[in-house]
């Protein structure tokens, strides 16, 4: 179809025996083992496939490569295709006849092949000069030649092509689109045959841009020379790579090498017009399907193998496909993609960021998502917790505080005595101190005494108001340190008329260190305050003598323990479990929300209270509280004004 | 001019002790005073009390215990129970108990002044 190349530089002279040596070798083999099988089956299909050009021509290479594949698929049985290059670094050198001649001895002793094949412009041509001498009678196919090398004559009945029409001035065009200010366009061909055939058939088909653009051509260049002038073209030029092979000095380079050598030093963006040169360097531009022909050709030889005539198959000349571009050369070149003709495919094209960590990313942006909506509702959970906390402590506020006035009411009878006996002494010592005025008014008598005293027992009758006022204040939980034996002694106080009127004796066994806890001074003195009413209570059937209440301490590593014991009838087994619920009780007239009320101070203390039935009489409620291990604000007081009621021991 | 009066206080509460004698001791002989119940009948004797005047919640028995103990061992003596606990209960009580009076531990009328004159003016 075009250019000579090879894979690798060759040197004329010595090689050339060596390179026929090989070739008959590799055909003589293929002949033996095609001889070979047919004894088993039926004899192969043989192919004769007369080639330009050696490898090393990209495009060339990949027709054939895909053309053996594609062949291999439709025929079903196999092929012996035998190669011979005949085109000029073939024979280098030598003339076509000893070509024809070779070809012919290799088949001397066998059979004809089945289908003669070119590749190539020069193939062709090559094959249609010697059409005569070789095997007339087999079918000839011209595949991957351009229709212009076909127009010297017609096609026999015994003949067809599967050719392309290579359109230049469209990849021209092309060009002219995406960098209009283009001036110049270096032609990259090679100094063979073929790029001689191509620079006097695109001389006449580019005059329509003669006004617009100058063509230079590197036919007549080196490699070398090629490689300096693309380092050096001015600013608006554009290179076109039309196929190689060999240069001025007769080099033979393979397209790979010249096009990563060109695409190296070249200062202007390089087009090309097959897609075996995309992805090498080549901006892009309508380029021929070579993988489409190769399918294409596939179909047309195996059918004149199955035995269709060649004249049965002629086809369309291929037309170069939609524009494809390089997008790292657009890149390259600050080629905008707004200037690509319209369906223009762009390929290469490097993933964003985005695009290439787009998995990463919508993971991460799932997980923080998901992290987000997990600490939301963590938030959220936390928030309700909080406001059910509130209310919990509200509410518990509000029943402790419903819990003291009803306490209070209940030891109405109590405070009423407690306070008399302040009011009394200030009463008397104040008839005392006027009647000590009336009768000897010179001399009053002990008049400091009586108001020391006065004074003294007014400061206890305001203390003893103010305890209970504090009592029947609403009250917001406020913790504090609190020493425990400071409750027991403020509890004590409140009910010990209650424990005087019923006869019973207070027995307190506390710890000889301090009870410390971090709570609320107040209700921690109801929940004591609490419990011993409920063991008065519980002592009511009991008979004088043996109404006991001990209230003992003891202080952990960890927490406090307080208990309250009577010597009452104890709690029956079924009301062990109920006895802490709301609205028990075994009194007529009581609510039962108190050891309702005490359980939930205890928890709101993080703490526990359990009750339990004494081995011998009675029963036990302990209370036990997180041990707190901060100073206290005040010195705790002696549990005073109760030695003369209370038997009191440490332990 | 006649003996004053010999009262014996039993109360557990000083600061009143201290008071009601400082009261009594312009017309009357005050001749102790006991902050318990069980030494009563004892210190009536030695003391040759003629009046006592008897709180009822005392520390060690009930002071209306102490009350009957009293009235039975020595009917002559007068029991004034003086309480900070003035219903009409403990009142029934009291005077069941064998108390000639009860007298509230917070009055503002003179009555524990009224009550021992009356008991004085009997005696003549």
């Amino acid at each position: 179809m075009h250019g000579q190349c090879t894979s690798r530089r060759v040197n004329a002279g010595p090689d050339r025996s060596l390179c026929r040596a090989l070739g008959m070798a590799l055909l003589g083999s293929l002949l033996v083992i095609a001889a070979t099988s047919s004894d088993a089956q039926a004899a192969p299909k043989q192919v004769l496939m007369l080639q330009s050009l050696h490898r090393g021509n990209l495009v060339l290479d990949q027709f054939i490569g895909d053309f053996r594949v594609q062949l291999d698929k439709r025929v079903g049985e196999s092929v012996n295709v035998v190669p011979m290059v005949v085109g000029p670094t073939g024979f280098v050198g030598a003339p076509n006849q000893a070509a024809v001649d070779y070809i012919r001895s290799l088949y001397a002793d066998r059979a004809p092949p089945d289908l003669v094949m070119s590749i190539g412009g020069p193939a062709a041509a090559f094959a249609r000069q010697y059409r005569r001498q070789l095997f007339p009678e087999a079918p000839l196919l011209f595949a991957s030649v351009d229709e212009r090398y076909l127009r010297t004559a017609p096609l026999t009945d015994n003949e067809t092509a599967v050719a392309v029409v290579n359109d230049f001035p469209r990849l021209i065009d092309d060009i002219l689109r995406v960098l209009p200010e283009t001036k110049q366009v270096f032609m990259i061909v090679g100094s063979g045959s073929l790029g001689q055939f191509w620079r006097r058939v695109l001389d006449s088909e580019f005059t329509r841009f003669r006004d617009r653009v100058t063509f230079i051509w590197s036919g007549d260049l080196s490699l070398t020379d090629i490689l300096s002038r693309v380092a050096t073209l001015p600013s608006n030029s554009a290179i076109v790579y039309l196929t190689f092979g060999t240069d001025a000095l007769g080099g033979a380079y393979a397209d790979e090498q010249v096009l990563a050598s060109l695409h190296a030093a070249a200062k202007a963006p390089m087009f090309g017009a097959f897609t075996p040169l995309f992805g090498h360097g080549i901006v892009g531009g309508s380029m021929m399907s070579i993988g489409g022909l190769a399918r294409n050709t596939a179909d047309v030889a195996s059918q004149i193998l199955n035995g269709a005539a060649p004249a049965t198959l002629r086809t369309r000349a291929q037309s170069p496909g939609e524009p494809t571009f390089d997008w790292r050369e657009l890149q390259r070149w600050g080629i905008p993609e707004s200037r690509l003709p319209a369906g223009s495919f762009v390929q290469f094209r490097s993933p964003s960021l985005w695009e290439e960590y787009k998995r990463a990313v919508l993971a991460a942006v799932a997980a923080l998502i998901f992290q987000s909506l997990l600490i939301a509702w963590l938030l959220y959970e936390r928030r309700a917790r909080q406001r059910a906390e509130i209310d919990s402590r509200r509410n518990l506020s509000l029943a402790a505080d419903a819990d003291r006035r009803q306490t209070i009411a209940a030891l109405t009878s109590s405070i009423t005595h407690e306070l008399k006996q302040p009011l009394s002494s200030i009463l008397h010592n104040a008839q005392a101190l006027q009647l000590a005025a009336e009768r000897t008014p010179s001399a009053p008598g002990p008049t400091e005494e009586i108001l020391a005293d006065i004074k003294a027992e007014a400061v206890l009758a305001a203390q003893i108001i103010e305890r209970h006022r504090l009592w029947l204040r609403t009250h917001e939980i406020q913790k504090t340190a609190v020493d425990l034996h400071r409750t027991i002694s403020d509890s004590l106080a409140l009910v010990a008329h209650d424990l005087a009127i019923r006869q019973i004796e207070m027995i307190l066994a506390l710890s000889s260190t301090p009870c410390v806890v971090n709570g609320d001074p107040v209700l921690l003195v109801q929940v004591l305050v609490n419990l011993l009413r409920n063991a008065v209570d519980a002592l009511a059937e009991t008979p004088p003598g043996t109404r006991r209440i001990t209230i003992g301490s003891k202080v952990n590593v960890a927490d406090v323990e307080v208990s309250v014991h009577d010597t009452g009838p104890g709690l029956s087994a079924d009301l062990l479990g109920t006895v802490f619920s709301p609205f028990f009780t075994t009194k007529p007239h009581g609510l039962g929300i108190g050891l309702a009320i005490t359980q939930g101070i205890v928890q709101a203390h993080d703490g526990t209270i359990t009750a339990q039935n004494n081995p011998d009489v009675g029963a036990t409620f302990t209370v036990v509280l997180p041990r707190d291990v901060k100073p206290l604000r005040e010195p705790v007081p002696a549990t005073d004004g109760l030695d003369a009621k209370l038997t009191t021991s440490s332990r | 001019m006649p003996a004053k009066l010999r009262v014996l206080i039993v109360d557990d509460h000083p600061s009143i002790v201290r008071a009601v004698a400082r009261l009594l001791a312009f017309d009357y002989e005050v001749v102790g005073s006991l902050s318990h119940g069980k030494g009563v009948l004892e210190a009536v004797r030695s003391l040759h009390a003629e009046v006592i005047l008897l709180d009822v919640n005392l520390p060690d028995i009930d002071g209306l215990t102490a009350c009957r103990q009293v009235i039975q061992a020595h009917p002559e003596i007068k029991v004034v129970v003086f309480t900070a606990a003035d219903d009409s209960n403990t009142r029934r009580r009291a005077f069941e108990a064998g108390a000639c009076a009860v007298v509230d531990k917070v009055e503002f009328g003179g009555e524990l002044l009224s009550t021992l004159r009356r008991l004085d003016s009997a005696r003549h």
